[in-house]
């Protein structure tokens, strides 16, 4: 009999034999015992029975299915089909019911990813804001500087802001990996180096506190590298706290040699207390020289053959570049130039920051 | 890809090796947090060496990871000790600061010798 479950074919014609076996009994019984004109009443018994059998089986079942999937196209409010058949009006059932759990499932992802994107959205203008809109003027110095996260919420940072004693501040940071968790530490450190350099006299000072605020409230694995530039207009005087960032890139405008140095120190948020680590120190400058910061976006970045950009290509592109740049923003669009025709159209992988720095005076 | 081996010297319970072999980036890292993770938990010997001479790329990531198991055993009073560092992996780790709070060398036999230095 579990055929006649799972074929309404099977049960139709089930149907119609019992139906057979039903009005010839009927209509035996009508004729022996009403007569001859029983025969239109015991039809019409047969035919009202028949009828409500393929209403009750068949009709209903599917007016309902079918009343559903109509409500569901038409965007109205729609129920689960609830039914034990397994015949081809069970299964109609069953698949509108896998059907709707998937477009329910589907649809609760596109709000989840809607109000992801929306609070990344937040996010990322809440970083636009703290970087630098434009650059500053300061007494004795120019410079030029932008950053591009790779992800609506980036880890790198930059700032140029002045503190206490004529001190005036640029520096660059990268968090570790990128996104909404990088992006709250970039703010993080941002807010606290700008906070400490109103009270803090050096360099030195702001980035041991820094780091001493900054581990009590990160995860182990997480850690900022950064490098921070101090020059005091009052004796025009630049120096660099190295906090394990990338190296510096200095360009001496008498000789047109561009160095590199390691900047040293170790990255703010491992250990709790790096005064022994980092230090301050001067970098010597005459007028025309310039100072180029960066993170590690730019010389990790690939080309299609795997190659990397590398501190020797920006080392070389500074070098050539800078004799035929007037100023640090043409500096910085022709190290971009190179750098876009070098890695051509491959993806950015990584946050990317450039600043240059002239002496002016 | 990244496999991680646990070597144990019975003759010196002064140190556990751990030894790996493959890239440690944002792929492999869950999976090596699993596994130093456990041997953290009950690990008890004064250092630990971290066995990189097959490590053939890391990024942060794997800087991340080291971080994370120096934390947990300097507040046990413990050291993390690194061998064998690649060429790029040692650039990575010098870059960020490493050497100046954790012991590198070229061979285990280097930081055995350390090891039974006198403190």
């Amino acid at each position: 009999m579990d055929f006649l479950q799972k074929s309404i074919a099977a049960k139709t014609i089930f149907a119609a034999f019992i139906g057979a076996v039903f009005s010839t009994i009927v209509g035996i019984l009508a004729a022996r015992f009403i007569g001859p004109s029983s025969l239109f009443i015991s039809g019409a018994v047969v035919f009202a029975v028949t009828s409500y059998i393929v209403y009750a089986y068949l009709h209903k079942p599917l007016q309902k299915i079918f009343g559903e999937i109509k409500a569901l196209l038409t965007g109205h409010p729609y129920k689960k089909i609830f039914t034990n058949r397994i015949d081809e009006i069970g299964i109609l059932g069953h698949f509108f019911n896998e059907v709707t759990k998937s477009i329910e499932r589907v649809s609760a992802d596109i709000q989840e990813g809607q109000r992801m994107s929306k609070e990344l959205s937040v996010g990322s203008d809440i970083q636009r804001k703290i970087l630098p809109v434009q650059m500053p003027t300061i007494p004795g110095i120019a410079l030029f500087g932008n950053t591009r996260p790779a992800s609506e919420v980036g880890g790198d940072s930059f700032d140029v802001f002045t503190g206490a004693n004529n001190n005036t501040y640029v520096y660059v940071g990268d968090v570790t990996g990128h996104g909404l968790p990088a992006g709250l530490i970039m703010v993080m450190v941002n807010t606290l180096i700008r906070t400490l350099s109103e009270v803090q006299q050096s360099g030195y000072d702001i980035m041991i506190n820094t780091n001493r605020i900054l581990k009590q409230r990160i995860e182990q694995r997480r850690f900022m590298t950064a490098i921070l530039l101090r020059y005091n207009t009052a004796d025009k005087k630049l120096f660099y706290t190295g906090c394990g960032h990338e190296h510096l890139l200095i360009w001496r405008k008498q000789t047109g040699v561009c160095e590199v140095r390691q900047t040293g120190g170790i990255a703010l948020g491992m250990v709790p207390d790096i005064s022994k680590i980092i230090r301050e120190e001067e970098i010597a400058l005459l007028p025309g020289d310039r100072v180029i910061l960066y993170s590690d976006g730019i010389v990790e970045a690939k080309n299609m053959t795997g190659e990397m950009y590398g501190v020797s290509r920006l080392q070389n592109a500074v070098q050539a570049l800078s004799p035929l740049s007037a100023m640090p923003e043409e500096l910085f669009t022709n190290i971009l130039k190179d750098f876009a025709a070098f890695v051509g159209e491959q993806t950015q992988a990584d946050d990317m920051t450039l600043i240059v720095v002239q002496k002016l005076v | 890809m990244l496999s991680i081996k646990f070597i144990t010297d019975i003759r010196d319970t002064a140190y556990e090796v751990v030894e790996f072999d493959g890239e440690i980036d944002a792929a492999t890292l869950p999976g090596a947090y699993k596994k130093i993770n456990s041997l953290l938990e009950s690990y008890t010997r004064p250092f630990l060496v971290f066995d990189w001479r097959a490590v053939r790329y890391t990024n942060s990531d794997g800087v991340g990871l080291l971080m994370t198991v120096y934390d947990s055993l300097t507040q046990k009073g413990g050291v993390l000790i690194l061998i064998g560092l690649q060429p790029q992996v040692a650039d990575v780790c010098s870059a960020v600061g490493l050497p100046t709070i954790m012991p590198l060398f070229k061979t285990l036999q280097d930081a055995i010798v350390f090891m039974k230095k006198p403190k």
